[in-house]
């Protein structure tokens, strides 16, 4: 059995596949749905063809798989990767040379791999359910189809949650996760019509529109999936490797193929298509808004390792580097505009191809505030936590969670006291402002409303106050944006210095010399290197 | 000719927020060397191995090792080196076998070359008649004895191992200690880290006393006995009464009488070096004490210890790291 598992396989797939097979949870689970199965399948065959029994029989059967797949295997990876930190494994395994990418791909290979197995071992009975009768095949494979997939999706944000040790903090991602993807991703990025868009005419969609909801599975799913890959590997190598590149180009392919998909749209005008380009740049509208934020909330790499590949590229790939893809918030600042500029390009191109007259009050906000909300918490963390000694990530998110607080207290300050100060107070956090005007309530308190008591509201239409609130908002964000790129271009010399040992480090093509570490065995090790320049004194 | 150098810290400093954990330490360590690293909990002992094993960045400093600067080429340091931490969890429902296993795939060996690797590290700690047994179900010296295997799989050319004798019964300890000679007669660098200094002694050429993020001390065990800067204690024994050894005692200038013993005493010279041993020895000859034994008493390497602690100013308070106004070089971003 130790020999048995092919040398190609991932280690980690390998490790947990004799670990999760031996676990009693695992033994007592499969157990348990065979003997139900066998049970459930027995009686059906015992009651004859079409009756009632068999029609309840088969949606327990469909039940129980659903229950596994939606929340036994998710549940089961939310707690995947937290031992390693709590046992003090994770060092050991960072010392190997398994990437932190490999050891979050294979828990997630793993897990689904057992789920997998479950559902082979439970396929005979499935088949036989077919005997019963009533059964729509297509439509059961399909079902299956985007169960497994759906749940597969769900396993990679559970072994991405799973990076985090405490239950607490866990608890506080997901909230943040939901409250930002349903409530302030959920400004209509269409910009021309109105209502927030959920995920409820996304299951609609799926339901009705298999063949669309598919495409969107594999183009935006597949994105999805690997960012929270990234994001579990980051939490397991935040500084070693660059784990913040690649998200910024799977930005620019989401961009290359919304602006396909509405040309495909304009060229072969179709309620298909026309539907499915509207669902794309819903979603990945909240994809991009979730790589703007991490490209915001993580520090530079002092790795000379990690900039390599850029350094081969010369002055070129240096100064796209330092301007759009070095990781770490100091290059994001241009590539956050970068992508605004974008996004904006394209919903304008929509809107006028389709005639729509776009909403001004959510448009500008969305994209002259967003640079500014996006990297304030890294400017207040950076100032006011400087000493701490959290990450760069930890304190943007420590600084964005008060924002957050600043804008539930603010709106129900407002609620209560019908007092429009509170409102002021909020926009004075870029964060809070973009929020508010993005989901253009500059000019209504709704959102400040967060009591929804539907009681008396303060009067925000007062146009004096909507432009205080934006003069306040504006000096705001003209304020963040001056301070980080300030401290960006300051940064430069320090990616200099990188790029130069970078540069004299570079594994030469050929007539490579002899590595000190071969030398040391003859005992013919040269003179150790004399002193070196300091090293980066910034880390993550 | 001198052996190369094989791991060089230069000025190493790490800050963790307002507390300097390490604080300018340097050191170098030749090929072969054994080398105790020694100092109280919270030193900096395991800051800095973690930094040279490639799992902590230095604030400011650098540190190579087999001549690859950590930040620079953390992957190669990593091939070179084997890092064993004091502690660590072993994996449920997963044998001795199979975890050797995983850790060998992980560090790249495939097919026959990792079986052999994992059949020469059992074999080398003895885990054989253990190789069916669950990971998790052994004993301390069984799991640090795994946990040496797993760090010599990748056959390293340098070892660091934090604590390692820590916990372990003397049985296990002496088997362990045999185990790091072994290897030392291989030719492999090690640094060891404890703060039972009489533990280290035993195993190590050379060692280093930290306190507070710096070194203290530079050398091996006996150079700490006998430090020069110490005062010197001789033991001196009597035929017959000791009384006329007191009374001869109490008349001497430059000298004290340290403790009683049954048939002497120990007595502690103000004045330093061999001299002043062989005048303290002729005097009580010619004085007519009947002296049967005279030996110069080896400090405890803990008092010494202390004692060398005591020459640097006594316990310090650890000072905050230096407030560094914003703008580069911003330390935590």
């Amino acid at each position: 059995m130790t020999y048995f598992f092919n040398d190609a396989l991932n280690p980690m797939l390998v490790r947990d596949l004799r670990q999760g097979l031996r676990s009693s949870l695992f033994t007592l689970v499969f157990l348990a749905l065979q003997s139900g199965m066998a049970f459930f399948v027995i009686m059906g065959l015992t009651s004859g063809v079409g009756t009632e029994v068999q029609g309840w029989l088969t949606s327990t059967l469909t039940f129980g798989l659903v229950f596994f797949y939606i929340l036994g295997l998710p549940m089961a990876a939310l707690f995947a990767l937290s031992p390693e930190f709590r046992e003090n494994r994770i060092d050991l395994l960072k010392l190997t040379q398994m990437s932190a990418r490999s050891l979050v791909w294979g828990k997630w290979l793993s897990l689904v791999t057992q789920g997998l197995l479950v559902f082979t071992s439970l396929l005979p009975y499935l088949i036989l359910t077919y005997f019963f009768g009533g059964v729509d095949l297509k439509a059961e494979l399909e079902a299956v189809g985007f169960l497994l997939a759906f749940s597969a999706l769900l396993v990679a944000v559970c072994v991405a949650l799973s990076c985090f040790d405490s239950m607490v903090f866990k608890v506080l991602l997901i909230l943040g996760l939901l409250f930002l993807s349903f409530s302030v991703m959920s400004t209509n990025p269409r910009g021309y019509s109105g209502g927030p868009v959920n995920l409820g005419p996304l299951f609609g969609y799926l339901i009705e529109n298999p063949g669309g909801a598919a495409v969107l599975l594999i183009t935006l799913g597949l994105p999805f999936h690997w960012l929270l890959m990234e994001y579990g590997a980051y939490r397991l190598a935040p500084a070693a490797e660059n784990h913040d590149t690649p998200q910024r180009l799977i930005l620019f392919a989401l961009v290359a193929m919304a602006g396909l998909a509405m040309v495909c749209d304009l060229v072969w005008p179709s309620p298909f298509l026309n539907d499915f380009t509207e669902k794309f740049f819903s979603y990945s509208a909240r994809l991009a808004g979730w790589i703007l934020t991490f490209a915001a909330a993580t520090g530079p790499s002092p790795y000379p390792d990690t900039y390599r590949p850029f350094v081969r590229f010369g002055a070129v790939g240096k100064f796209v580097g330092r301007t759009f893809l070095y990781p770490g918030w100091p290059s994001s600042t241009p590539f956050i505009m970068l992508a605004s500029a974008f996004c904006a390009m394209l919903l304008t191109a929509l809107a006028s191809a389709r005639g729509l007259t776009l909403n001004f009050h959510w448009f500008a906000p969305t994209f002259l505030l967003l640079p500014a909300a996006l990297l304030f918490p890294q400017v207040v963390g950076s100032v006011l936590l400087y000493r701490s000694n959290f990450s760069a990530g930890t304190r943007y998110f420590i600084v964005l969670t008060i924002c957050l607080l600043v804008y539930i207290v603010c709106g129900i300050l407002n609620s209560v006291t019908l007092s429009s100060a509170y409102y002021l107070i909020a926009c004075a956090f870029p964060p809070v402002a973009w929020f508010l005007f993005a989901n253009q309530n500059f000019s209504s308190a709704v959102m400040l409303d967060v009591s929804s008591t539907g009681g008396p509201r303060a009067n925000v239409e007062d146009p004096a106050l909507a432009t205080s609130a934006m003069i306040i908002a504006g000096i705001m964000a003209a304020a963040t944006m001056g301070f980080v790129v300030v401290r960006a271009l300051r940064y430069w010399k320090h990616f200099s210095r990188l790029e130069d040992r970078a540069a004299g480090t570079m594994r030469p093509s050929r007539a490579r010399p002899a590595p000190v570490a071969a030398a040391v065995d003859a005992s013919v090790l040269p003179a150790p290197a004399s002193s070196k320049p300091k090293g980066p004194t910034f880390r993550d | 000719m001198s052996r190369p150098t094989v791991i060089e810290v230069n000025n190493l400093h790490r800050n963790f927020g307002p507390v300097q954990a390490v604080r300018g330490l340097s050191f170098q360590i030749e090929q072969g060397q054994v080398v105790g690293f020694i100092g109280a909990n919270g030193a900096g002992k395991t800051t800095t191995m973690r930094i040279l094993a490639t799992l902590d960045l230095a604030s400011h400093g650098s540190a190579r090792v087999c001549g690859y600067d950590v930040l620079e080429h953390p992957s190669r340091v990593r091939n070179v080196l084997g890092w064993m931490p004091d502690s660590f969890g072993a994996y449920p429902n997963m044998d001795v076998l199979e975890y050797l296993d995983f850790f060998a795939r992980a560090m790249g060996l495939r097919g026959p070359q990792r079986r052999k690797r994992v059949g020469e590290a059992m074999e080398f700690t003895e885990l054989i008649p253990l190789s069916g047994r669950p990971s998790n179900r052994l004993s301390k010296g069984q799991t640090q004895r795994l946990c040496l295997a797993r760090t010599l799989l990748s056959d390293p050319k340098v070892l660091i191992l934090d604590e390692p004798a820590a916990g372990l019964d003397p049985r296990a300890r002496l088997e362990f200690k045999n185990l790091v000679r072994i290897l030392a007669g291989q030719g492999k660098t090690m640094l060891i880290s404890s703060h039972i200094l009489s533990e280290l002694a035993e195993m190590c050429d050379t060692m280093l006393f930290v306190d507070q993020g710096q070194i203290v001390h530079h050398g091996s065990a006996d150079s700490l006995r006998f430090d020069e800067r110490a005062l010197l204690s001789v033991s001196v024994r009597v035929a017959g009464p000791v009384e006329p050894l007191l009374q001869w005692a109490k008349l001497q200038n430059g000298l004290r009488v340290r403790e009683e013993l049954r048939q002497g005493v120990i007595i502690e010279l103000e004045a330093r070096g061999e001299d002043a041993l062989r005048t303290l020895l002729r005097n009580l000859v010619m004085d007519g004490i009947q002296v049967i034994e005279f030996q110069r008493e080896q400090q405890r390497l803990e008092e010494a210890f202390i004692g060398i602690l005591r020459q640097q100013g006594g316990p310090r308070k650890r000072p905050p790291a230096a407030a560094t106004p914003l703008g580069p070089p911003p330390s935590a971003n």
